[in-house]
């Protein structure tokens, strides 16, 4: 973003809501009223809703700071009225007394719009005449951090969406010499829930069910890998979520347990190989290793999968000495059917690793210098 | 030639020895994606051949820098997808080709037997994440050239400006298939670095004596003999 062209009262509450807002809202799209303006003051706001986004569009007017922001919604919201309302956290109190003295006052203003974009779509649930989504909500009003909203499908069919943090308890990280609690909780996770309706009506089956996590979960826990547990017949979302929470929590667990394991399998490998040249030390997923044979000198790649060590690391070897065509060094194949047990210690791991490699980077050496023979 | 290389650091790698006699290694920093700018000298010294061996042709100076500037680059790229690269070059005067990062990172790629460089950084401030390397290709000492001196500079310049463990190779060998070894070290994320004297890699596997049966629980840790072949770490006079 060029701020010299945008104003620095504007920039001020954008930053300020990009640093400070406690939910993924996220500002695009930011330009001038008109083609070749100078003055870049609307943008696209992306605003979570029931783990969707929906587009706002927020329009300033760049040459008056004292005038409030137009926002405008998306076309399946003509009804969403939040002026209607005029108490006082409304978004009208807010705009009526707007003021880019604090630079707050946008992210206060979009919280509050959003909480009556929540409001409203919740209304909307609860005119929908269907006795399952009726029993749904009735049984619902406990859970925290609930969402719910009418979305419209491609094909112009309507879903009821439901949408709620999965509170899981796990083990905190130990870290020596702390005093922190020895579990905490996780919320992550969420699940979003959908009945397709058909003719105002839903069906009789179960709904569709998606787990949604933040995208850097993936080094640790794939959402994606968990089988969710079957819904069995006439229950309702309330009684569905304790089984899932179990399910989720213990493959949770061994998910973070792995990640130990990986550590300790790569803190293993130092007395082999000597210090490694890159290590994730974070996740745990990757290590790069440099060794040599002899005059020959290469590096090896490890990749440490999250089912580790029900799933051996693969393995890639390059060269520092051999080059293609195009100057590239040479790299292996990728390895993932070396001998390997998950019942191995750490540095029995370790070792026959190092026995593997020791043995196979002779063949990759000659294999080298076949390619480049070729080449010539 | 010289390469200077500054990347990201934060914490040491501390070996930490236990009861046993094994030196038990920890893994901290986080090894986050870098920024580096390869900067190569272009003088005319760079004509030098290099010797051939190990399965490396013969290569002029310039030739084998620039080969060992695509090793770096692909093997950071296979160890971490996101660092990042630029380039400037190194004759009278510095020229940066392209200047988009947010962390300073700088490798230069220095020839000279002969001239001394003024190493002249100007940083906004001091950079937390900045670390420095220099790789120093170079003719022998004659009565003629200052080989010395210019390693002394950039010894200098990389405990001056380096926040964080910087490494510094030397080589008159001429050996290719040393100046991509000596590459390969450079790899080391700074983040992850312990200082160059402890560097203990690469070992060499063809000199691991077999260990104890692997029935035995302490897991049979190999024997390891030192290795003799001078690889030109550390900083020294010559």
């Amino acid at each position: 973003m060029d701020a010299r062209a945008v104003p620095t009262w504007l920039h001020a509450q954008i930053e300020y809501l990009r640093n400070n807002a406690p939910l993924p809202l996220k500002v695009e799209n930011l330009r001038a009223g008109t083609r070749g303006g100078h003055v870049m003051d609307r943008f696209t706001l992306l605003v979570p809703c029931c783990l969707s986004n929906v587009k706002w569009e927020v329009v300033f007017n760049g040459l008056d700071a004292k005038v409030a922001p137009d926002i405008i919604f998306g076309v399946d919201d003509e009804s969403f009225q939040p002026l209607a309302n005029s108490s006082e956290f409304s978004p009208g109190s807010f705009l009526r007394d707007w003021t880019v003295t604090e630079p707050n006052s946008l992210l206060k203003l979009i919280l509050v719009t959003r909480g009556s974009y929540l409001d409203y779509q919740r209304h909307r649930v609860e005119a929908v005449n269907d006795p399952r989504v009726k029993f749904e909500i009735n049984t619902m009003s406990g859970l925290q951090g609930l969402e719910m909203c009418i979305t419209t499908a491609s094909d112009r069919s309507e879903e009821v969406n439901f949408a709620v943090p999965l509170v899981l308890e796990v083990e905190a990280p130990h870290l020596p010499g702390s005093h922190l609690p020895s579990s905490t909780l996780w919320n992550d996770i969420s699940l979003q829930v959908k009945f397709p309706l058909q003719r105002g009506q839903t069906s009789a089956g179960p709904p569709q069910l998606k787990l949604v996590a933040p995208p850097a979960m993936r080094e640790v826990f794939d959402v994606d890998d968990v089988r969710l547990p079957v819904w069995p017949g006439n229950i309702c979302l309330v009684e569905y979520i304790p089984s899932l929470q179990q399910t989720l929590q213990q493959q949770v667990r061994e998910a973070r347990a792995s990640i130990a394991l990986r550590r300790s399998f790569m803190e293993a490998l130092f007395p082999f190989f000597g210090r490694p040249l890159e290590a994730d030390a974070t996740y745990c997923r990757r290590i790069s290793l440099l060794a040599s044979s002899g005059a020959f000198t290469f590096l090896v790649h490890l990749a440490l999968p999250i089912q580790f060590p029900k799933v051996q690391p693969t393995l890639t070897f390059q060269s520092s000495q051999h080059f293609d065509t195009r100057g590239r060094p040479l790299v292996s194949r990728t390895y993932m059917d070396y001998p390997w047990s998950p019942r191995w210690d750490a540095p029995q791991m370790a070792q026959r690793i190092m026995d593997f490699v020791a043995d196979e980077c002779i063949a990759f050496k000659k294999q080298c210098n076949d390619l480049l023979h070729h080449q010539r | 030639m010289m390469m200077l290389m500054m990347q990201g650091g934060m914490e040491h790698v501390e070996l930490q020895p236990l009861q046993e006699p094994v030196l038990r290694y920890e893994m901290r920093g986080m090894g986050s994606p870098e920024d580096i700018l390869l900067c190569v000298d272009a003088d005319a010294e760079v004509n030098v051949e290099m010797k051939a061996g190990g399965g490396v042709k013969g290569l002029s100076r310039l030739d084998a820098v620039k080969q060992a500037l695509v090793l770096f680059v692909h093997s950071k790229l296979l160890m971490h997808p996101q660092h990042r690269f630029s380039v400037a070059t190194l004759s009278n005067n510095a020229v940066w080709h392209q200047q988009e990062f947010t962390n300073d990172m700088e490798v230069l790629i220095y020839c000279r037997s002969s001239v001394v460089p003024e190493v002249e950084v100007q940083l906004p401030g001091k950079q937390r994440l900045f670390t420095f390397d220099a790789l120093y290709l170079h003719d022998k000492p004659t009565r003629d050239n200052c080989p010395q001196r210019v390693y002394d500079v950039l010894v200098d310049a990389l405990e001056r400006v380096s926040e964080f463990e910087g490494y510094i190779f030397e080589s008159s060998s001429g050996s290719a298939r040393v100046l991509f070894r000596h590459m390969c070290v450079l790899l080391s994320h700074p983040q992850q670095r312990c200082p160059q004297d402890e560097f203990d890699a690469p070992k060499d596997l063809a000199k691991m004596v077999a260990p104890v049966p692997r029935t035995s629980s302490s897991g049979g840790l190999p024997q390891l003999r030192k290795e003799g072949e001078d690889d030109g770490s550390g900083p020294r006079t010559f």
